[in-house]
This record gives C-alpha cells, structure tokens and sequence, in this order.
C-alpha cells in the first residue's frame, strides 16, 4: 500500500474512533470538545481529497461556529439537572434493533461500492469547458454563484430564517429581562480593535481571491465572523448586537441584493442568467454583499445563544 | 475507485450510521444535535469521496457539500436554541 | 416565463423586507405579494394547460451543469393550492393574532421563506436543489411551531426538528450516493440513466433509493415516522397549522410522487407491500387516535396522519394497470386534503376561542356561539369523510376504483373503514359542540358577534366550501395533471 493510502487509513481509522468517542461519551463537555478535534481532523480529510474550499469553510464554519454555538449551548446547559431515565427494556430491544438494522445497512452499502461501474457523467469537464463563460476562473465559486446560484440563494435565505427563528425564541417574553446583553461581558479593548482591521482585511482577501483560487464568499464570512464576535468585546460590541438582533438592513442585504440580482436578470432570459460581459463583476457584487450578510448572521447566532448578562432572576412579563 | 475514496467513502458511512443511530438513541437534546452533526460528516464526506471517485476534483459535489456544510450549521443552530429555550422555560416553571 | 421567478423570489423578497417595514406597513406589503403569487400561479396553470409542460433552465444553464425546474400539470395545481391557501392563512393570522404583534411581526418573513421554499420544491426538477428546499420548508415550519413560545409548542417544534433533520439526512445521502454512481443529479438525465436494464451496482442502487423514501417519509409523517407530527400540528397557532398540515406533508409526499413517476417506479415497487402495510396503519390508527383524542386540534392533527396513510397507500398502484386512477386519486387527495385541513384548522381555531378551553369536553354551546365556524367545520369533514359532492368523495372514489382494478381487497376494506372512522371523529365534535353549554353566564363573554372571529370565520367557510367544490373539479384536474406529467 502506497504511503498515502497508509495516512488515508489512519486518518480514516482516527475519524471513526473519534466519532465513536462523540457519540458514546458520557459527559456533554468531552463530547463538544472532542467534536471540534473531530472538525478539525476532517479538515484534513477534505485537503486529502484535494477539496481545499471544503477545508477552509470546515475549519471556519463547520468545526469554528459549530463548535462556538456547542460550547455556548454547553454552557447554559450545564446548570440543568439532566434526570437520565434508565431505558425501559422496550426502549433497549428497540435501540439494539436500531443499531443492529443500522449496522447491516452500513455494511450492505459498503459492500455494494465495490460493484459500482465508471461513472456516467463527468460533471468537472463540463464545468472547465464552459468557465470562461462564468466571470470567475476558480470551479467551485463558479459552480456556487453561476452554474448553481439559485442553490446557494436558496441557502442564504436558510442562514436568515434560522437567524430570525432564533432571536425569536430566545427573546421571547418570561426570558431573562429585556435589553439581552448577549456576548461576552468583560470589556477587553485592546485586543479586539487591533486585531480587528487586520481580519477585515483578511476578509477581503479570501473574498476576492475565490474568484481564481480557493476561497470566495463563505469562507470570508466565517473570517468576519471571527472578526465581528472580537469587537464584541469592544465598544463596537451592542452596535453590533443591535443590528443582528433587530435585522437591520446589513443583515438582510445579501439575501436582498442576490434576490434583485436574479429578480432583474428574469425576462428574456430564466432568472440567474449572468451575462458573460458583467457576469465577474456581479459574482463579486453578490459576494461582497453576502460576505458582510453572512459574517453578521453567523456572528448572530453565537451572540443569540450566548448566556446573557446578569442574575438568574427572570422577569415574567 | 482508488483506495483512498473508497476508504472515505467507507468511512463517511458509518459515520452517518453512527450519527443516525446516537440522534436517536441519546436522550439530551444537545447530544442529538452533536450526534445529527456527526451525521451529516458522515454524508459530506461519502458525497465528495464518491463524487471524485473518477479520479478527478469535483467543483460540482464540492459546491453541494459547501451549501450542505452551512445549511447544517444553521439548523443546528436552531436547534439549539430551542433547546436553551427549553431550559429557561423548565426553570422559570410552565408557561 | 416571469411567472417563475417570481412565484420563488417575490416571497423571498417580502419576506426580508417586511422586517425592515414599520409596523403598519408589513400587513400590505406582504398581502400585496400573496396576490402577486396567486396571479402566477394562474398564469402558470394557464399556460401549461394551453401549452403543455416545459422545462425552465435556471441560469440558462440546463441540466446536467445547472439546476432544472420542470413546469408541469402537477407542479402548477400545487403551485396554485399553496398561493390560495397562504393567502387566506395570511389573512386569518392578521386577525387571530391582532393582539400580538410581536408574533405577527415573526409570522410574515417565516411565512414568506415558508413560501418561497414550498414553490421552489414543487418546480424543482433536480435531486439536490430539492434537498436545500427541503430544508427551507422544513426550518420555516419548525420555526412557525415555535412561534408562541410556550413551553409545549417549543418542545413539539424540537421534535419536529429533529425529525426532519433524520430525514434530510436520509434523503441527501441518497442523494450523494446516487451522483456517486452516475455523475448528476438532474432528474430527467437520471431517469434515463437508471431505466438502464442491466445495472451494475443494483443493491447500491435500491438502497439508495430505500434512503431517499425513508427520509421523505419522516417529513410526510407516515407511521411510524409520524410521532412528530400531532404536538407540532396539535399545539400550533391555527393559521400554522392549516400550513403545515395542507401544504408542508404534502411537499414531502410530492417529491415521492414525482421521483416514482419518474425515476424509481419500477424498482421501488418492491417495496409495494412495505407501503401498504404502512398506509394502512396510518389510516387505521391515525383515525382511531383521532376518535380517542380529548382536545380537537389534536383531533384535526391525527387526521392528518391517516389522509397521508391514503396518499402513500395509493403510491405502489402507479406502477399496476391502476396507474391512471391512482394518479387522480392521489393529486386529488393532496388538494382536496389540503384544502379541507385547513379549513378544519382554521375553523377549529375559532371554535377553542369561544370555547372555555382545547378540549372536546369544553366545546359544548360553542355551535351556537359560532355557528359559522361549525357549519365550515362540518363541510371540511364531508371532504375528510369522503362523502359528495366533495373533492375528498372524488379521491376515494378514484382510489377505490384503482384497488378494484388492481384487485387489493383487503385495501378496499381498508379504505372504507377509514371513512368510517372520519365519521366518527368529526360526528364526535360536532354533537359535542351542539349541545348546550351548561354554563349559561360564559356564553354573555364569548359573543358572536366579534368581528374579528366572523371574518376568521368566513375564511375557513371559504376554504371547507372549495373542498366542497372540488367535487366537480375530478375532470378538469386529470386534464391538467396529464398535461405533460411523466409518463
């Protein structure tokens, strides 16, 4: 066996065996650490498949925000007496049967991968073949802001529900008196305005360089992201809240100028036609817009979640 | 397919298998939503394994899992707060 | 061509801005747009009834690089079912929840997202892009559950979610299993693809599928997969619940129909008596439940469960000699069902508002309190039942005719004993409702006389009188639907 199939095994074997540890783990806290390690360890998986844009969104987002909104949620959590029911023998018969049907399925299937024939359709020519027509040359962005924008439209308006959803629920009235101070108390200055220009700018790199390499709009929002839950510490810090809290025009403003975009390109044409001559400049246009959209939405959700200030004495309203 | 997706897509499996199974066997809400996450690794890393199967990169199954990757943080997050919703609630006695 | 876009955009955009608008203005805006839908959703149905079925390229770039929305029969009856029924669900929330603006101010953009999701689904012709609307409608719905915020509702809405998050992920492993194997997700590329008789990789392909239904199933609540699905319809705001149970099932059971007709017909039909058997169970025991239940909307949510029995029983009959019949059968169930549910939800509403509480118990006198809200009540549930003239008596009568043409006897029983226990259950309400109130002081409170709840009133009577009219609507809908639908 080549060596990097010996490293693809064993990264393989340390995601199975993490996994195992996740979902097995008696205590809630191993279990959200261990699953940010787990984040991280796919990461890696998605470099070896040579999918570096998974990568980088995985870091950020799937294992970064993830593992921020499970420590949060961890944390409120942990005050709550969990009354663990022992399983009923029904209960019992019926997980041993779950997970033996489980286990059969995943074998059948793993079985069954050795039968596949060559594939059909060779999506990826086809992507190369049209790109130039695409406005951007990197094949993921423009397979995620032309050839399949409406999916990723789609998905934005999925971000702002769960965001509207969520402030939604978490103010609703017997919750802790109004005026939430969602977020970190301590006021940490220094740190988080002059770190903060420099994400900006880090922000607006990976931005505009998924255009012609890996990167693009999802990645740069996990980075302001980061970026914005620093200045939360600052006195940027309610400014901020308030504009998530209340969806303001910034967080509507991706969604909103992807939404015209397609609205004004629907007529002669199906909606979502970019023409090739401006087709890169309004990839980048919907790009900005949703960086600064998403950064603030998912920066929304940790804020949301956070514990808020002060005692636990709750105000019935 | 080379040793290298089939191994991932092998493990992408059985993690979505393990994940399938904790979501409904563990009883604390955050448990479940760890185990859906877990799951839905599981999903994203069997698509790409299988989608690059040829030989080849994929940019159209790696879009899928990136739009996948986000929407999944999104209903997690939701799930979460229902769930912190649902503490406060017991706490402050039914309403 | 326009129709399209903005059938999927213009909810999506309302639905953002009305946030932004002050208070006053969200209402018109977000009634301006639903019109706007329903006027698509005409245009729509009257060009695929002039022209026939197309295909609709998403940025010009057609399937396999791009995203593909099929423009059929179908597609446009659930289409134009969902515009109507959001419409007068808009309309009775502005009302039912005058009272509370803050969770007005939350129903409109959940509602519009609610939208735009429902009709991207129904014209999605593409595997995956169905997958992201899945997970729209599903949210959009969780979050609707949760919108009251007690304690109950929030519960029920992380059941749900839970639930249909186990179903996307069933359902976008098939996914990912099925572009595995052949390179795309395009329906009508895979169709092709897959009616190819020597198949190499057969076992990996049923069980894909199998992943596919089973996720579809969870999120159509079909026993035993529907556990989720009475505290979420039970306890819900009523115009929610009339959403939820019209429109969201369906969206799920629709994308079994559709890929049965048009992808796995042949294959899935193994599991024929799998279907059967859980059809039969959801509407045996979905109707019994409902007979059993002390508090009416769980009464209407239970229903809900056995209806969807009848659409997955019938689903098997399209791949017999029974398809033409099963197929009315079906799209008349779903928009018969649809209409009729909501009424019921809206006009149960009403009915626990004059009433001293949800129970069945406590809604004696509430016929003479609110006697419009019970005659819409009682001509849903001639829909539900099955009797004529209602759309409801046109799919049982369809579907009836496909089990004898297939020759599934004991299905038929199955069938009928359904109808009777509709009887039951909603016989069982109405006589409670028309016996007089023992409390005679209550009644001078709950006045009949309140505007609000006449007009609420009226809406559901709107809704339970078209259930009505589909009864004579059986030929045109065939027309429709045989316009261009797969073969």
């Amino acid at each position: 066996m080549a060596i990097d199939t010996l490293f693809d095994a064993l990264l393989a074997m340390s995601l199975l065996w993490i996994g195992w540890r996740i979902v097995t783990t008696q205590a809630d806290f191993n279990a959200v650490l261990l699953f940010i390690g787990f984040g991280l360890l796919l990461a890696l998986a998605w470099a070896r498949l040579a999918a570096p844009d998974i990568a980088l969104a995985e870091a950020a987002i799937g294992s970064g925000i993830s593992g921020v909104l499970l420590l949060e949620a961890w944390s409120a959590l942990k005050q709550q007496t969990v009354a663990a029911t022992a399983a009923s023998p029904l209960q019992r018969a019926s997980n041993i049967a779950l997970l033996a049907g489980v286990g059969l399925f995943a074998i059948a299937l793993i079985m069954s991968l050795f039968t596949l024939p060559p594939v059909a359709i060779t999506l990826a020519s086809a992507v190369d073949s049209q790109l130039a027509q695409t406005g951007v040359s990197h094949p993921v962005t423009a397979v995620l802001l032309n050839y399949r924008g409406y999916d990723t439209l789609l998905e934005v308006m999925v971000v702002l529900l769960a965001l509207i959803a969520i402030v939604m629920v978490m103010n609703q009235p017997n919750y802790q008196q109004a005026g939430v101070q969602a977020g970190p108390s301590k006021a940490n200055n220094s740190q988080g305005s002059s770190v903060s220009p420099l994400l900006i700018l880090l922000a607006i790199y990976v931005l505009w360089a998924g255009a012609h390499q890996p990167g693009g709009a999802f990645q740069a929002a996990a980075v302001l992201t980061g970026c914005i839950l620093l200045l939360g510490f600052t006195s940027l810090g309610p400014t901020l809240q308030r504009v998530i809290q209340q969806q303001q025009l910034a967080t509507l403003v991706g969604l909103l100028v992807f939404g015209l975009v397609a609205i004004l390109t629907s007529g002669a044409t199906p909606m979502l036609t970019l023409p090739p001559a401006y087709a890169g400049g309004l990839i980048l246009l919907i790009e900005s817009f949703l960086t600064l959209s998403l950064g603030l939405m998912l920066a929304g959700f940790a804020y949301a979640l956070a514990k808020p200030q002060g005692s636990a004495v709750s105000k019935k309203s | 397919m080379s040793h290298s997706h089939l191994i991932f897509a092998s493990t992408g499996i059985l993690l979505f298998a393990m994940g399938f199974a904790a979501a409904i066997v563990s009883q604390a809400p955050l448990r479940k939503i760890i185990a859906l996450n877990v799951m839905g690794s599981g999903i994203f890393l069997s698509f790409i394994a299988l989608g690059s199967r040829a030989g080849n990169i994929d940019p159209t199954s790696q879009a899928m899992v990136l739009t996948g990757i986000v929407v999944a943080v999104a209903a997690s997050a939701l799930g979460l707060a229902l769930t912190l919703r649902l503490k406060t609630l017991a706490e402050d006695g039914d309403e | 061509m326009n129709s399209i876009a903005i059938i999927i955009l213009a909810p999506m955009l309302w639905g953002a801005i009305a946030l932004a608008l002050p208070p006053r203005l969200k209402f018109p805006l977000v009634f301006a747009g639903l019109l706007l839908g329903c006027f698509s959703a005409i245009q729509l149905m009257l060009l695929v009834s002039t022209e026939g079925a197309f295909t609709y390229a998403v940025g010009s770039w057609s399937a396999p690089l791009g995203i593909d929305l099929k423009v059929d029969g179908l597609a446009v009856s659930m289409l134009l079912l969902t515009q109507i029924i959001s419409l007068i669900a808009a309309l009775y929330a502005q009302l039912y929840l005058k009272q509370q603006p803050r969770q007005l101010a939350y129903f409109w953009p959940l509602l519009g997202f609610l939208l735009c999701g429902l009709n991207a689904l129904f014209l999605s012709a593409d595997l995956f892009n169905l997958y992201v609307t899945l997970e729209v409608v599903g949210l959009a719905a969780v979050s609707l559950v949760a919108l009251t915020g007690k304690r109950a509702n929030i519960n029920a809405a992380l059941r749900y979610l839970i639930a249909t998050l186990l179903g996307s992920g069933l359902y976008l492993l098939g996914t990912g299993l099925i572009y595995g194997l052949y390179g795309t997700v395009s329906i009508e590329l895979l169709a092709e693809l897959i009616e190819n008789p020597d198949q190499p990789a057969l076992l990996y392909l049923k069980i894909t599928i199998g992943l596919i239904i089973v996720g579809l199933m969870f999120k159509a609540a079909l026993w035993p997969l529907h556990y989720w699905l009475p505290p979420a319809h039970g306890g819900a705001m009523p115009a929610v619940s009339a959403l939820l149970s019209a429109l969201v099932v369906k969206a799920a059971f629709y994308i079994v129909l559709r890929l049965w007709l048009e992808l796995f017909g042949s294959l899935a039909a193994l599991a024929t008596p799998l279907l059967f058997g859980l059809g039969a169970a959801a509407i045996l025991l979905g109707s019994w439940r409902a007979i059993q239940a002390d508090e009416l909307k769980r009464v209407v949510a239970y229903s809900t469960v056995a209806q969807v029995g009848y659409l997955f029983l019938a689903l098997p009959l399209l791949s017999t000699v029974a398809q033409p019949p099963a197929l009315q059968a079906i799209s008349m169930q779903m928009i018969a069902h649809g209409t009729a549910k909501a009424a019921m939800f809206m006009a149960a509403g009403i009915l626990v508002l004059v009433s001293a509480g949800g129970k069945i118990a406590q809604l004696q006198g509430s016929a003479s309190r609110q006697p419009l809200a019970m005659f819409a009540f009682a001509l849903a549930g001639v829909s539900l039942i099955g009797l004529p003239p209602s759309g409801g008596f046109i799919a049982k009568w369809y579907l009836l005719t496909a089990l004898i043409e297939s020759g599934f006897w004991p299905l038929v029983a199955v069938v009928l004993a359904g109808g009777l226990m509709a009887a039951w259950y909603v016989f069982r309400v109405i006589n409670i409702a028309f016996t007089d109130s023992p409390d005679e002081a209550s009644d001078n409170t709950l006045i009949t006389t309140n505007k609000p709840q006449q007009t609420m009133a009226w809406l559901a009577m709107l809704l339970a009188l078209a259930a009505i009219a589909l009864g004579f609507c059986g030929q045109p809908l065939a027309d429709l639907i045989a316009t261009g639908a797969a073969s």
